[in-house]
């Protein structure tokens, strides 16, 4: 299912890095780095809180008039974005699709910023500490972290979609199927989303006719060093191409030799992106394809399998 | 020499525990259990007193010997108040080691945050 936009670009963006632990790739780049888990918060859940409440602010000091705030995390009932937004004046729509929540954003921004020529922000942001709680176990239950593990990112970040023109347009996004294989394992969320991601590329490189050289770059999200090598070879399963243009935000973010497969959270594609990919001033049509894994606890302890979604945004950068 | 068992017995116990939890799926709290499951069972048959006789403290330290306390435990109760003894006296000889780890939760709980 993809959709064309004519008239939808990105204006602005504000990033906050929470933590620089691995020396994260966009260090130098964001807007703000805080290496700190608590804010002067009691507990890890509200420094997300107010991870998230920061960088939505930072954009609404600068722009006026913004006509809704699209908003998504990792906790439990989106507690980060909703507790953020309630101290905002705007009307909000939480949502949750895991690591692909930032694509998922963007793509019903769009669809309100072509329609109703709206201005919307869409903000996500994760915390390790808690996305450990929330989806494998508490830190200090002390389990051994595998090798297949990636590390969430504490960060935060938002970005302005509006009709104004900009140098980033928005230019098609294609909406993602849930997928389910039959894999099972918790600590192995890449190996869980690579099928789901293929899939998503296929299928948008199908509707629109285009072959895959037509984009500079695809840019997966959290897909690991793994998830990466096993999404390569299912696409060229189900299409029998190769894809060769391919950077996985998870495996190139953690800049020190982890033991990790990278890292991951919904604030990875947009940080690398924005901090990063844009910076270098090198591609100019991106296809940027979110990965989300729609586990939750308690479907892991009832030892389902894992479904995953892929939402894919097409991206034309002006430099 | 009693040293040295103590330490051999305490450290092979470790080391598998520490095996099964890099290896397999397990985490700290299955491993937990399997220990204790083991020690009641071995005492149960009477002979982690036997082990308690040859290690000392290398086998009355690690969490295999909590096992060991609740079945003991239970069954000296038995002897002497009958069936009730079972759920009477299950807890008597693990006391000390549960409120100290109750006692000791706490206070860490009150003093530590939780770091990457």
């Amino acid at each position: 299912m993809t959709y064309y936009f004519k008239n939808v670009y990105i204006k602005d963006k504000y990033s906050l890095l929470a933590s620089t632990k691995y020396n994260p790739i966009v260090k130098n780049n964001v807007n703000e780095v805080l290496d700190d888990y608590y804010m002067g918060s009691k507990t890890i859940e509200q420094a997300e809180i107010k991870y998230q409440s920061l960088t939505i602010n930072k954009l609404l000091n600068k722009y006026n008039n913004v006509n809704l705030l699209i908003g998504g995390d990792l906790q439990n009932q989106l507690l980060a974005s909703t507790y953020s937004s309630s101290k905002i004046n705007i009307p909000f729509l939480g949502i949750y699709s895991a690591c692909s929540t930032f694509t998922q954003g963007i793509i019903i921004a769009s669809m309100f910023s072509e329609l109703y020529k709206n201005k919307v922000i869409v903000s996500v942001s994760s915390h390790n500490l808690v996305s450990e709680k929330q989806f494998r176990n508490p830190v200090e239950y002390g389990a051994i972290r595998k090798r297949v593990n990636t590390c969430t990112a504490s960060a935060s970040i938002s970005t302005l979609v509006t009709n104004e023109k900009t140098n980033i347009k928005v230019e098609a996004a294609t909406i993602g199927k849930v997928n389910i294989t039959n894999h099972k394992d918790a600590n192995d969320m890449g190996s869980a989303m690579a099928p789901a991601c293929a899939n998503t590329i296929f299928n948008h490189l199908k509707d629109t006719k285009r072959d895959i050289n037509y984009y500079d770059l695809i840019l997966t999200g959290d897909l690991g060093i793994y998830g990466k090598e096993i999404m390569k070879e299912y696409f060229k399963k189900i299409s029998n191409k190769e894809l060769h243009n391919v950077i996985d935000s998870g495996s190139i973010f953690y800049e020190d030799d982890i033991v990790y497969a990278g890292a991951s959270g919904p604030c990875i594609i947009p940080l690398v992106l924005f901090d990063y990919i844009i910076p270098k001033k090198k591609y100019k049509k991106i296809l940027v394809v979110g990965t989300g894994s729609l586990h939750s606890l308690v479907s892991a302890n009832q030892k389902l399998e894992i479904p995953s979604i892929s939402h894919a945004i097409s991206l034309e950068v002006k430099y | 020499m009693k040293y040295l068992l103590s330490f051999v017995f305490c450290g092979f116990v470790c080391s598998l525990s520490q095996y099964a939890l890099e290896k397999t799926k397990l985490t700290p709290g299955h491993i937990n259990t399997c220990l204790v499951i083991i020690g009641c069972i071995l005492s149960g048959f009477k002979i982690y007193d036997i082990i308690i006789e040859k290690f000392y403290a290398g086998a009355s330290i690690p969490i295999i010997n909590f096992g060991h306390l609740l079945v003991s435990g239970a069954s000296e109760s038995f002897d002497k108040f009958g069936f009730i003894g079972l759920f009477k006296g299950v807890l008597t000889n693990a006391s000390a080691g549960i409120s100290i780890a109750v006692v000791s939760a706490f206070i860490v709980t009150l003093l530590c945050r939780i770091k990457n």
